[in-house]
């Protein structure tokens, strides 16, 4: 609030008792009864965070001020708190509506915290960038708080036209004088005090001001940015744990039905009775199914229109005969007398009735009239009615049951399944992921310029990087190794075999319970949907198999990765020129500086670029042009070698046991690659590729082949850099700006509080004088 | 004791009814603190502008200059005023932070960049509109109530202390409101010169309140108005911050992904050639994004979008209910100023 009283008496310094037409009337004795209050008022303790009692009881009182203010009586001070408080309540309700908004957990948690920093760092900069400098070099607090006489807390400098600095005691006004440099024995020493406190208060106060915009929005996001790995963690952490415990209790039967699912079953039922006198049609079957519970699948709304659409159709009944559409459509015949003809006339076979009306009406056809009178019967003997939804309703409530019961198992298979490999952020096969390409890249360090050619596809900064780290003892080169192995170790643990084992298991209960319950109530096509021995694209299968894939995928582009970089080292030790020379001999061929580095740049090549294609066309491709020899020896070398030179880097103390498994992961990912996409016979086609092949020896398809592949790693790399970059690009102009402000706003700090030529003059004349 | 302070009576007749814009103007036509009810009258909207970019001109440059220095002149209407500065800093930065980088990025990183920044642009402007405008929904029916403007402003003579760097240009002037205290509302500013008609403000609000004693008019109705204003002010606040939140949230819904606000982009990807097209495409898009905020595909999404539309109508609508509706008519009357408006058994509060 603006000071008007001294305003008003700056600029009209004429005080004049009031005219008598203001208090004309009402005839009140005030001279007893308008008094000054007591002096109550003191200076609070000075802190730079407050206490949260504090804080939980000025909250109490704002909101108990809000019921007072909606009857009209506040004060300027109250409104001013009511407003503070409105706005941290409107933004924790944007918080909470963009939370439900938000699909991923990460994101939603992360609208909390930004409304936490934000308001955090509105508080904190001016404390720790202005304030707590300031109070330390010149001993004025310029956000010295004290509490009135009516016991309301406010800033001593928050109106430099409102002088409060009476309040500071004779110890605290020595204090500071002392930090300001105000010169000792002269009179009127807490004047010139109190006139340099106030001073250095309205300098800090605009430099707040002017800083805060600025950096508030950036400390928020850098605070925001700093915060959201520790809660990426505990989210992955808590949804793993949380996961795994649902899904074990509801498969021990522990779990009851799920609300939703047991809402959906009521809105089914309710509308089942509702609509029990309609005729079951193809609308009805599309409402039916939108109320049935979800079960999370693509193909089972069709599958269970057909199967409701075949239990109506075996409950319809033959139409009545409708005798003047009948005798409509005969007349078309033969138009005269046909109008004559009864019920009784038109039952028994065709012939009889030929005969009859022949007799009684003289109706003879000719051939084709005969053939059209035949048509028009049958059609009329074949008209149904299809039944009313009572009669199919409680098949239809069982179907619901057994969807519900499914779709409650699915739940928990799905979370148990997402927590782990989702295809979302904030997963923990994201978050591995995430850690093995920040690990990778932070560990070539590379200028913004190598990055950008990493991200470009220029894989030499990255091969060039490698080689550098396996010169001399190979520390650096050790150390990137055994941390992602250990990645890939954690990894190999919570999505290896015992996952994939946990998911079989639960889909397999899950399934089966439906199947049976389904079977029971006369779904036998859905239910042979939902598990079937012999089916490929069954409810449970696709569980599993997505479950699998996920897993492999990003398994295989981390195997992929340990190789490249065991391939690099191998190469500039020497170690892989020597395997080629000894592998080219062993097949006949004749061994050139030539054939060999054709064959190392093939070896590298297919890790950095081929894809599952180039696999099954044996990397005759232009881009790799090998032979069929030249294609073994590479796939060979690659995936049929030991691991004995990436066991030899790993630091196995530094990791403990945990790194062989990843390395018999390693193992038998090479072997099963061997198996699998190395060694197929060689007249596979790229058009027989894509479906579905059987060999002798094992059965796969383009989506597994694919996963077995994993990413090549130029790709791989490119994405990593992009995301190192753009964090480090984000990281650097808003931590510039942060640190620029800081500095700007620390450095004009220094400059307050300082004595101007007329306060020193000032001093000297006061000296001089006393 | 009652005092009556200066102004009483000494409004310059001879100000004409047109903005004075500048120090200079400024100082021919105002030689006192002067309500500018009748220039508002005349100019509804050009006033405030000007008002508002004298204001915002002195927050960047005047304010800081006599901040930093530490001046004995700086006051709070100064510190206030500044306020502004970080309103606006901070929202070219808050927009800043999500878009200043993104063209760094490339690809698939860029346009999930650029389509979050955007909305978070939006978002900001959104706010600001949402605040800004939402309090209008308060204080205008009041306005047309009552009469009782709690924005009308002020111009307010300021003669400041000689300092070191200025010992003769003194005068400058601030743009105030009236009501922009409740403890102390600047009553004098109400009060027309002499006669009958020195009520006549007053006696206006009492007869749009229900009260016809004419003569005693701003003694009854003073505090029905402070009144009035603190309900204002409460509901005004805080109906905005819920405004301003839903404002945010409609510019966070996907249909604005759907659009650039770089005109390459505008020109390449939806054809948008001149600004009238523009206007279309972003009026659809925000018709899309409303519709998206109550009726939202996603059950939760939608209840949760309802709710906070339904809180900011609920309270500004409490709000109108409280300032439009007078529930203690006798409040006002003599018999109850004189028992509870000063009452000599309770301490009162002099400054």
């Amino acid at each position: 609030m603006t000071n008007l009283i001294n305003g008003i008496l700056t600029n009209n310094p004429e005080i004049k008792p009031v005219a008598s037409q203001q208090t004309k009337g009402l005839n009140i004795d005030t001279s007893g009864s308008v008094k000054p209050l007591k002096d109550r008022g003191r200076l609070l303790p000075s802190r730079i965070i407050g206490s949260p009692a504090e804080y939980v009881k000025d909250l109490k009182k704002d909101i108990v001020n809000i019921g007072k203010a909606s009857k009209g009586k506040a004060n300027d001070h109250e409104l001013g708190r009511l407003n503070d408080l409105a706005m941290k309540a409107g933004s924790l309700a944007l918080a909470a509506y963009l939370f439900i908004k938000n699909p991923l957990k990460l994101s939603k948690t992360m609208e909390f915290v930004g409304f936490g920093t934000f308001f955090a760092s509105m508080a904190l900069w001016p404390k720790i960038s202005i304030q707590a400098p300031l109070r330390a070099r010149t001993g004025v607090d310029i956000h010295q708080k004290y509490i009135d006489s009516q016991g309301r807390k406010k800033m001593l400098f928050q109106d430099p036209q409102y002088d409060l600095t009476d309040m500071y005691s004779k110890e605290d006004l020595n204090r500071i004088g002392k930090k300001l440099k105000v010169s000792e024995n002269i009179p009127d020493r807490e004047k010139f005090i109190k006139q340099r406190a106030k001073k250095t208060a309205v300098q800090g106060n605009t430099l707040w001001m002017l800083s805060a915009g600025l950096a508030n929005p950036v400390m928020s996001a850098l605070a925001c940015n700093v915060a959201e790995k520790p809660i990426n963690k505990i989210i992955e952490q808590v949804s793993l744990v949380n996961s795994e415990k649902a899904l074990n209790e509801f498969l021990n039967g522990n779990l009851k039905t799920n609300k939703q699912v047991i809402n959906t079953l009521k809105e089914l039922e309710k509308y089942l009775a509702n609509n029990a006198d309609k005729t079951v049609d193809n609308r009805l079957i599309e409402q039916i199914i939108k109320l049935l519970p979800d079960t999370n699948s693509v193909t089972m709304p069709e599958e269970i229109k057909k199967s409701i659409k075949k239990l109506a159709d075996a409950q319809a009944t033959k139409a009545p005969l409708n005798l003047d559409v009948l005798k409509s459509k005969l007349s078309k015949i033969f138009p005269d007398k046909f109008s004559l003809l009864t019920e009784e006339d038109l039952t028994g076979s065709v012939n009889d009735i030929l005969n009859r009306i022949k007799e009684k009406y003289g109706i003879v056809l000719n051939n084709k009239q005969k053939n059209d009178f035949k048509k028009i019967l049958k059609q009329a003997n074949q008209d149904t009615v299809q039944p009313k939804l009572s009669v199919i309703s409680e098949n239809i409530k069982n179907l619901g049951e057994s969807l519900g019961s499914l779709s409650n198992g699915r739940k928990y298979i799905d979370n148990y399944i997402n927590a782990r490999v989702g295809d979302k952020s904030g997963t923990y096969i994201a978050n591995q992921w995430t850690k093995v390409c920040n690990k990778l890249i932070k560990s070539l360090k590379l200028n913004e310029k190598d990055l950008k050619a990493l991200m470009n596809g220029d894989v030499t900064v990255m091969t060039s990087a490698i080689e550098n780290m396996t010169a001399g003892d190979c520390k650096k080169y050790n150390k990137l190794l055994t941390k992602l192995m250990s990645y890939i170790s954690d990894y190999e643990q919570k999505t290896g075999k015992e996952f994939i084992t946990a998911v079989e298991n639960s889909a397999k209960q899950v399934c089966e319970s439906a199947k049976t319950a389904l079977n029971d109530n006369g779904f036998e096509t859905l239910a042979h949907n939902i598990k079937s021995e012999n089916a490929a694209g069954t409810m449970e299968n696709l569980i599993n198999n997505y479950a699998k894939e996920r897993a492999l995928g990003a398994k295989s582009s981390f195997y992929r990765l340990i190789q490249l970089l065991d391939l690099i080292k191998q190469d500039k030790s020497g170690v892989l020129t020597d395997r080629v020379k000894q592998a080219l001999e062993g097949k006949g061929k004749k061994v050139s500086t030539e054939s060999v580095h054709r064959i190392v740049n093939a070896c590298k090549k297919v890790l950095m670029e081929s894809t599952p294609t180039d696999y099954v066309e044996k990397l005759t491709t232009s881009k790799f042009k090998l032979d069929a020899d030249e294609y073994k020896i590479v796939m060979e070398l690659l995936f049929g070698g030991s691991e004995a030179t990436v066991k030899e880097a790993l630091e196995t103390t530094a990791s403990g046991g945990n790194l062989q498994r990843a390395l018999d992961g390693l193992k038998e990912y090479k072997s099963e690659f061997m198996k699998k996409v190395a060694n197929w016979q060689s007249d596979m086609t790229p058009e027989l590729s894509r479906r579905t092949v059987t060999t002798a020896t094992h059965s796969m398809n383009g989506v597994e082949r694919s996963n077995l592949a994993g990413k090549p790693m130029n790709e791989f790399l490119s994405e990593a850099a992009e995301q190192v970059f753009n964090s480090r690009k984000w990281l650097k102009i808003f931590g510039g700006i942060m640190i620029a402000v800081t500095a700007a706003t620390l450095i004009i700090g220094l400059t307050f509080g300082r004595k101007s030529k007329a306060e020193k003059q000032a001093e000297e004349e006061s000296k001089i004088n006393g | 004791m009652v005092y009556q302070l200066g102004l009483q009576g000494k409004i310059n007749k001879n100000i004409p009814n047109t903005i004075a814009f500048g120090k200079k103007e400024a100082q021919q036509k105002y030689d006192k603190d002067t309500l500018l009810d009748k220039e508002l009258k005349k100019h509804p909207i050009t006033l405030p502008i000007k008002i508002q970019t004298n204001k915002l001109a002195n927050a960047f440059t005047k304010y800081p200059k006599k901040g930093l220095k530490g001046s004995k002149n700086a006051n709070f209407y100064e510190f206030l005023t500044m306020g502004t500065v970080p309103y606006l800093a901070g929202s070219a930065m808050m927009m800043a932070v999500f878009n200043l980088a993104s063209k760094f990025y490339k690809n698939e990183a860029m346009s999930s960049a650029l389509k979050l920044g955007q909305k978070m642009a939006l978002g900001v402007v959104f706010y600001g509109i949402g605040k800004t405008l939402s309090k209008k929904f308060i204080e205008k029916p009041l306005k047309w109530r009552y009469g009782i403007d709690v924005n009308v402003p002020y111009i307010k003579k300021i003669d400041e202390l000689p300092e070191e760097d200025n010992k003769n240009n003194l005068v400058t002037y601030e743009y105030h409101k009236a009501y922009e205290s409740v403890d102390f509302p600047y009553w004098n500013l109400f009060y027309n010169d002499k006669g009958e008609n020195r009520n006549k403000y007053f006696a206006d609000v009492a007869k749009k309140m229900g009260l016809s004693d004419a003569e005693h008019a701003d003694q009854k109705v003073k505090h029905k108005i402070r009144e009035k204003i603190v309900q204002t002010k409460t509901f005004s606040t805080l109906s905005s911050y819920l405004w301003a939140a839903v404002g945010v949230s409609i510019a966070m819904q996907k249909p604005f992904e759907d659009i650039s606000f770089i005109p390459r982009k505008l020109k390449l990807d939806y054809g948008v050639t001149n600004p009238l097209k523009f206007v279309k495409l972003f009026g659809e898009k925000f018709w899309e994004s409303c519709k998206s905020f109550v009726n939202n595909n996603d059950k939760k999404c939608k209840i949760a979008g309802r709710v906070l539309l339904g809180s900011a109508i609920l309270v500004t609508l409490l709000g109108n209910f409280k300032t439009l509706f007078d529930f203690n008519k006798d409040r006002g009357t003599k018999s109850q100023a004189a028992t509870s408006l000063i009452d000599k058994n309770k301490e009162k509060v002099v400054c």
